[in-house]
């Protein structure tokens, strides 16, 4: 299986907005698809998966053009919602049935994902309430006919537009996960979520990973990506201004970033050797250095010096610093 | 999209069509309507029928002339004629005296006068009426004379003189020694149709019903096309706003593609009208079909009740086949239409403005046909018959009342078919752009320039 992209390009009007995006996904993984408000993400996915005209290009999967015939694909889109009045158990069915999924299976994947993102309470009201009443909710004072009304109350069957944002979002993300789909579109996949919903759905997309999914990931929370994605393409207004093999990536842009600390002021050596200073705290240093031979250099004269080094890290830049280096002056 | 992949494709509309079904047959409020609908078109006869009698009952007031509520003290008959018009041509016209506490204008108080017109008028009491059979430029005349300060009330004298021109009538008639059945025979109107070519005549002769008829089954096909058109126009932009609307559309369409979903939604909420017509019809006949056996309907000259299907039921399964030929035509090209402008809303308040939109293009064909049935000319038929969206409501009846030739109903349905698949053509390119973006007003200017995108 292979994700390519090639050549993709559309205009509205005049207006260029996207503008010759190609990447590939040899093998499963996340791809990371990353750029400023209005840089063509949205646009440049919805063109892959099939859902807006091109004017140019191809995207084809595993040697076939991408389409729903040709691959089973799971999307969860930035822009987020549930048909407001209709019962969630009947929506998620029909987004399985559209996938051409027997209604047994959609039944016992849906009850599988509503535990793991614990949405089950949303999906199967009554089984939440008994299960509630069973484990003695309520007041101890309150009599078992009173417990059993204000737990099946707790537990209503609410329509969708009465769920929280989150909530909303993780039964969008059950929707995309019915089909069991090879490829993952995830469209800013943690915004909007708490910090233990974030987990719930980072794990599940370790999981995907380690299950041999191919996930295209877009969002703005840099070091979300960075945990999950291999490969990357940043764009800015409508190019790609980087892609590649995030670890590739770095290595380009050389080990720039030295965390130093020392046990005394080294203001001397360091404008000796001319690195940028960060940041300082209680000989603490945050150092720019151009790459591995200033880095030593400094090492090197720290040593002579006898100076006690208590921390001395060099790594690559950050994806977030890559991003900023990259799009951020302009933007 | 790839270029190579089918935007015609109609996989996935089976799975949208009963989502459609199953999810409107759970609102309530489609639920309601349903309800609503049903009752009305149920019992639309069964009201009328009431309405008619009550109305029979006031008419029957004047037609059967009741004179024991005539309030006159004294009515002079003054007859300048030379037809002979006496006490008992006037029978009928006096109430009974014989009667207990008798009221009304009583045999005794009629007086055949052989005085002058000046000589009667001149000594009427305020109770007092003169009727008085003349002559006018254009023939007889019968009027009838009060005092100036009567207190004999307008409907009393109108009774009074009706009642007694009829009865004029039928003796100036029986005067000249016609039978009863010559009566009937000169009684019977003649009417003036116009001047014709050979050819226009050829083709007058074709219709197999007369105006009035036809009138009445274009009223009638032309409501129940009305009624599934603007009401499943309205219900597919509501269905295709909200879904808009929900911000679901996206995943949708990874799963379908748009002419599926918009052919999926279309006849689902078709099924649903349909279903409203059917049982709304069905209720319509078992309510006629109580009012002509129970109350005996037809017996007392009600033959108006409910919705007139009589256009369905009257000219065989052939004719009924062109009928729903043509609803289902017109279904899918204002069906599709509503979808765009649907899918031209951005929110719920534009919904109404879409409706407008569509609704207008429906009416303006109803209209048109309506037109077309009162003037029953031969050249607007035609051409109503071939130009959509008027063509919608006339062409099949115009065919399967003899007013157009089989050929121009099938460029009629030519022409309608082109416009379907242009719609579809239009809207497959369309329908998920529109769904993908925040449009303007839905304007059909947003829709055309939708298309060029």
């Amino acid at each position: 299986m292979a994700l390519t992209v090639k050549n993709l390009h559309k205009k509205y009007g005049e207006k260029v907005v996207v503008d010759d995006v190609s990447f590939s996904m040899e093998k499963p993984g996340v791809y990371a698809l990353l750029g400023t408000n209005g840089a063509g993400k949205t646009t440049s996915i919805r063109m892959i998966l099939g859902m807006l005209d091109k004017d140019s290009g191809e995207v084809s999967w595993d040697g076939k053009p991408l389409n729903f015939d040709t691959c089973n694909i799971g999307y969860l889109a930035e822009e987020r919602g549930l048909y407001p009045k209709y019962a969630l158990v009947d929506q998620i069915r029909y987004f399985g049935e559209l996938k051409g999924i027997e209604r047994k299976t959609i039944d016992e994947r849906m009850a599988y994902w509503a535990e793991r993102l614990k949405v089950e309470e949303y999906l199967y009201p009554e089984k939440a309430a008994a299960m509630a009443e069973a484990n003695g909710s309520g007041s101890e004072e309150t009599s078992k006919r009173q417990r059993g009304a204000l737990v099946k109350k707790k537990f209503k069957l609410q329509s969708p537009d009465q769920l929280s944002k989150g909530n909303q979002q993780k039964i969008q993300f059950l929707i995309a996960m019915i089909s069991d789909p090879q490829l993952l579109v995830l469209d800013e996949p943690f915004s909007g979520l708490d910090p233990v919903n974030t987990d719930i759905l980072k794990e599940v997309v370790r999981e995907q990973i380690a299950a041999g999914k191919y996930i295209i990931m877009s969002s703005h929370q840099m070091e979300v990506v960075e945990e999950f994605c291999t490969d990357i393409t940043i764009l800015h207004r409508s190019k790609a201004v980087v892609t590649g093999n995030l670890n590739d990536i770095k290595k380009s842009y050389g080990r720039v970033n030295l965390l130093l600390k020392v046990e005394q002021d080294i203001t001397t050596y360091l404008e000796k050797v001319g690195v940028e200073v960060l940041s300082e705290k209680e000989f603490e240093y945050q150092i720019r250095v151009t790459g591995d031979a200033q880095a030593n250099e400094l090492l090197a004269e720290l040593v002579r010096a006898g100076i006690n080094i208590v921390r001395f890290d060099l790594t690559e830049l950050s994806l977030h610093e890559i991003f900023v280096r990259e799009v951020g002056e302009e933007s | 999209m790839n270029k190579q992949e089918n935007i015609y494709s109609l996989k996935g509309f089976d799975k949208v069509f009963r989502f459609t079904v199953r999810q409107t047959f759970k609102n309530k409020a489609y639920i309601t309507s349903f309800v609503m609908f049903v009752l009305v078109m149920t019992f639309m006869g069964p009201i009328q029928f009431a309405s008619f009698k009550t109305g029979s009952s006031v008419a029957g007031d004047v037609i059967n002339y009741s004179p024991q509520s005539i309030d006159i003290d004294t009515l002079y008959v003054l007859n300048e004629t030379d037809v002979p018009f006496g006490m008992d041509d006037l029978d009928g016209l006096y109430a009974d005296e014989t009667a207990d506490g008798a009221t009304g204008l009583q045999k005794s108080k009629v007086v055949f006068a052989d005085s002058s017109n000046d000589e009667i008028t001149g000594k009427l009491d305020e109770d007092d009426a003169a009727l008085i059979v003349g002559f006018s430029e254009t023939g007889y005349a019968v009027n009838i004379v009060t005092a100036d300060e009567t207190k004999i009330t307008v409907s009393d004298l109108d009774e009074v003189s009706s009642f007694a021109a009829e009865k004029f009538d039928a003796a100036r008639l029986s005067s000249s020694g016609i039978s009863d059945a010559d009566m009937a025979t000169l009684q019977h109107g003649i009417s003036f149709q116009g001047t014709y070519t050979e050819d226009e005549f050829a083709k007058e002769d074709q219709k197999t019903v007369s105006q009035m008829s036809y009138f009445n089954y274009l009223l009638g096909f032309s409501i129940v096309l009305m009624i599934v058109m603007v009401m499943s126009s309205s219900y597919i932009i509501t269905s295709v706003n909200e879904e808009k609307q929900s911000k679901l559309v996206e995943s949708i369409l990874v799963s379908v593609r748009p002419m599926a979903l918009l052919m999926g939604k279309i006849t689902g909420m078709m099924t649903y009208v349909v279903l409203v017509l059917v049982c709304g019809m069905t209720g319509s006949l078992i309510s006629n079909a109580v009012l002509e056996n129970v109350f005996d309907s037809k017996a007392q000259g009600f033959d108006n009740s409910g919705f007139s299907l009589s256009i369905f039921t009257d000219n065989g399964i052939g004719a009924s086949l062109i009928l729903i030929f043509a609803i289902v035509l017109g279904f899918l090209t204002f069906g599709i239409l509503a979808g765009l402008f649907g899918s031209a809303c951005n929110q719920a308040e534009d919904v109404q403005s879409a409706t407008s939109s569509v609704m207008l293009v429906c009416m303006v064909g109803y209209f048109a046909a309506i037109g077309a049935g009162t003037s029953d000319s031969s050249v607007f038929n035609l051409v109503a018959s071939i130009v959509p969206p008027l063509s919608f409501y006339v062409a099949p009846v115009a065919y399967i009342t003899g007013r157009i030739p089989i050929y121009i109903l099938l460029i009629a349905f030519a022409l309608q078919i082109a416009l379907v698949v242009i719609l579809a053509v239009v809207s497959a390119k369309t329908y998920r752009n529109l769904l993908l973006k925040s449009t303007g007003k839905p304007k059909l200017g947003t829709i055309l320039k939708a298309i060029g995108e």
